[in-house]
């Protein structure tokens, strides 16, 4: 914990961190300061200069910019004095001199610095009497995921920060001098980074856009869901932006503790899975059935085997309520299997699993031992096979696998759990269809030990649709549908918190937006190893709003 | 203020009613006989054979305007789909080939159906691309496609039904519709 002290902001005695700059100490206490090349996770610039406060020093007032300057015991900072204000106000009407006035075009409107700026501090009056100087570039194809606008820009270097300070691979650069200076590629390169994205959600214009978000849909329309990214085992903190019951984009969360802001362009980019090849109807022997019809029947078939006979197979693709509906309803015979860990990893986020929650089948006590089950299974002494949300017959290289696809004719009966239609449908008797992450409330731990939730953002195509855990619930204990003590996934979390003690003062709506550090051992190391992230990170910070 | 109207006394040769019926149909036969020898003089007109001119404002069903290339002047930024108050105008928006242009409307969709015509999607357009100036009185239709309008429908400014309607010039300048402090606060604003 740093020490804090005592400035006085605009005639009023405030409590801010020591060493932190003014911009945040005006944040903490939401008094609005207008910037565009400051953030909170990159390396101060100072060049866009509208944040320009007025300070007592021993030579007099003084005019400087508040993001290069740190707070000092008893420094009195006036914010809203003329002299303040006539330097913001100025420095703002050259941001927006040569900048197009084309936001009905432009994606960034809604969430613009530039034009939320402009209607806080701007003027209003135009005083141009020169012609208008063209910097022209409109649309260049900049990468793979990124389109770039030259004249849009106001040159605030965020972006050029972000390459050149975290992911390490400088790609863009200012040219010229004056004000024909323009934000551009070297000559024949493009961005080929694996954090392009971040670009486009730094540029507080919209001169850097996403080629998979351009024109899709305004800001404005879209609604925010907290969840995390499911791509990998770090589980980054993440807004699923949707309407109309469609994602439309995924958008980082700020987390401290884990992303910061940043997510990679694997994560960022999956939001299409959510909608490709989904399945919504319950099959049996591939012919569509009813809900009711396939509920029945399962409990029928069920019903004659003993429990040592049903075998339950589970990837790391699920939540927590459904490994803890495996774990106490569904016996003995329940196992996780581990996919290789086979996907591109670095430094700063990604990592090589591409499963989003290895440690909670850890967490929860799952066997991932599967050799007594392929002996079990070799020797024919499996009934029924219960297949949980994992393309099992698509993996490669896995003992398991291969053992089932051999020995699949020694299994009577396969049900498979799956929110959509991948290889495993073809090759069993019943599927259950279920609802994904976004469709239904649920709990990750990633790969560094960290319990987060990931909250319902769609609603799903059928109401008779399931999240896993309940439809878990109910072929285990075979209950009808009046019968079930669970309607919604929350409320299985909210049973599961009592077995255990790190979880059991949160409900469902009261985990921390920055997730639960739960007491067990990491499978991966911390992010951003050995890069220095937290620029200008205090402790007395509120949330970002903006990004 | 409440102001009472009280029944006319009737007294005399008026309280015998049948005096009233022969003034009344006096009246009518007066009317009846001004129709026969003077018909210009007709308060109403043949419909839809004959129309009256439609007031330069009036509110009427939407339309697209065009650049002068004959594409379509909305870029598909959605103001008039945000202001709508009955969600009635649905827009995809789609990559131009012209990266000054941008962007266009791929899809331009009005449900007239909800269509409440209160003229907001006119005032947020910040182009002047959409106007509710078409002189139609009568749009109703069979069936429920007939007034869900479609891009292609809008973009129309010269259909049979009203190209011909007195006092309509499809390409009548903004002062018509707006008034001139409207074209002078334009001019002011560069």
């Amino acid at each position: 914990m740093q020490k804090m002290i005592t400035v006085n902001i605009n005639n009023q005695e405030y409590e801010v961190q020591e060493d932190c700059n003014i911009v945040e100490a005006c944040d903490a206490h939401n008094i609005p300061l207008q910037r565009f090349c400051y953030h909170r996770y990159l390396p101060v610039d100072g060049s866009c200069r509208t944040c320009m406060v007025e300070i007592e020093t021993p030579q007099g007032m003084m005019v400087t910019t508040a993001c290069t300057t740190k707070v000092k015991p008893g420094m009195a900072i006036y914010t809203n004095s003329e002299k303040a204000v006539a330097a913001q106000k100025s420095a703002l009407e050259f941001l927006l001199l040569d900048h197009p006035l084309d936001c009905p075009i432009c994606d960034k409107a809604g969430e613009c610095l530039l034009q939320d700026n402009y209607f806080d501090f701007g003027r209003y009056d135009f005083r141009r009497t020169v012609a208008r100087y063209f910097k022209g570039g409109k649309a260049l194809n900049a990468g793979e995921h990124i389109v770039l606008d030259q004249e849009r820009c106001i040159l605030c270097r965020r972006c050029i920060r972000f390459f050149d300070e975290i992911v390490r691979t400088p790609e863009l650069g200012i040219i010229s001098r004056g004000h024909e200076s323009s934000i551009s590629l070297f000559p024949e390169k493009f961005i080929r980074n694996p954090y392009s994205g971040n670009s486009a959600d730094i540029c507080p214009v919209g001169a850097l856009t996403l080629k998979e978000f351009r024109f899709k849909q305004r800001v404005w329309f879209l609604k925010k869901t907290k969840s995390i990214c499911t791509q990998c085992a770090r589980g980054c903190s993440i807004y699923i932006e949707h309407n109309k019951n469609t994602v439309w984009r995924f958008m980082p969360r700020e987390n401290p503790a884990l992303n910061r802001v940043w997510m990679c362009d694997r994560g960022r980019f999956s939001f299409n899975k959510l909608h490709e090849k989904r399945i919504f109807t319950p099959l049996k022997h591939q012919e569509e059935i009813s809900f009711n019809q396939l509920y029945d029947d399962i409990a029928e078939l069920l019903k004659t085997r003993r429990s040592g006979e049903i075998a339950w197979v589970v990837g790391p693709f699920s939540s927590n309520e459904t490994y803890y509906a495996l774990k106490t309803y569904c016996g003995d015979n329940a196992v996780c299997l581990m996919p290789p860990a086979s996907g591109e990893r670095d430094d700063l986020l990604m990592l090589a699993e591409e499963y989003p929650n290895a440690q909670g089948a850890t967490f929860f006590g799952l066997q991932t031992e599967t050799a007594p089950l392929i002996d079990k299974i070799q020797k024919g002494r499996i009934a029924a096979l219960i297949i949980v949300e994992m393309d099992l017959f698509n993996l490669r290289n896995d003992s398991f696998a291969q053992c089932l696809m051999e020995n699949i004719h020694k299994i009577p009966l396969k049900i498979y759990l799956t929110a959509y239609r991948d290889e495993t449908v073809a090759r069993v008797d019943y599927v259950v269809p279920v609802r994904t992450y976004a469709e239904t409330n649920g709990t990750f731990i990633n790969a560094t030990s960290l319990l987060q939730k990931a909250c319902q953002a769609l609603v799903p195509e059928h109401p008779d649709i399931d999240a896993a855990c309940i439809a878990l619930y109910t072929i285990a204990t075979g209950a009808r549908k009046h019968q079930r003590r669970y309607s919604d996934a929350s409320e299985m979390y909210d049973k599961l918190r009592s077995h255990y003690d790190e979880l059991r003062s949160f409900q469902f709506n009261q985990i921390p937006e920055y997730g639960i550090a739960l007491n067990m051992p990491k499978r991966a190391d911390e992010p951003f190893k050995g890069i220095h992230v937290d620029f200008n990170v205090c402790s007395t910070a509120k949330p970002l709003e903006e990004s | 203020m409440v102001k009472i109207v009280r029944r006319p006394h009737l007294a005399g040769m008026r309280k015998l009613y049948v005096v009233e019926i022969l003034g009344g149909l006096l009246t009518t036969l007066a009317h009846v006989l001004r129709n026969l020898f003077f018909p210009e003089k007709l308060p109403t007109v043949f419909y839809p054979e004959n129309r009256k001119a439609i007031p330069a404002a009036y509110r009427g069903r939407h339309r697209l305007m065009k650049r002068e290339d004959g594409s379509p002047r909305c870029t598909a930024c959605m103001l008039c789909a945000t202001s709508c108050p009955a969600f009635c105008i649905h827009i995809q928006a789609g990559e131009a080939d012209d990266p000054f242009k941008e962007k266009y409307p791929v899809d331009f969709t009005i449900d007239l159906l909800r269509c409440v015509f209160c003229g907001l999607c006119v005032e947020a357009c910040p182009l002047d691309a959409i106007r509710m100036d078409v002189p139609l009185v009568s749009f109703a239709g069979y069936r429920r496609e007939d007034v869900i309008l479609t891009k292609e429908i809008l973009l129309q400014h010269e259909n049979a039904d009203y190209a011909h309607a007195p006092g309509y010039n499809p390409h009548r300048p903004l002062s018509v519709t707006h008034g001139v402090h409207y074209i002078n606060f334009l001019k002011n604003i560069k």
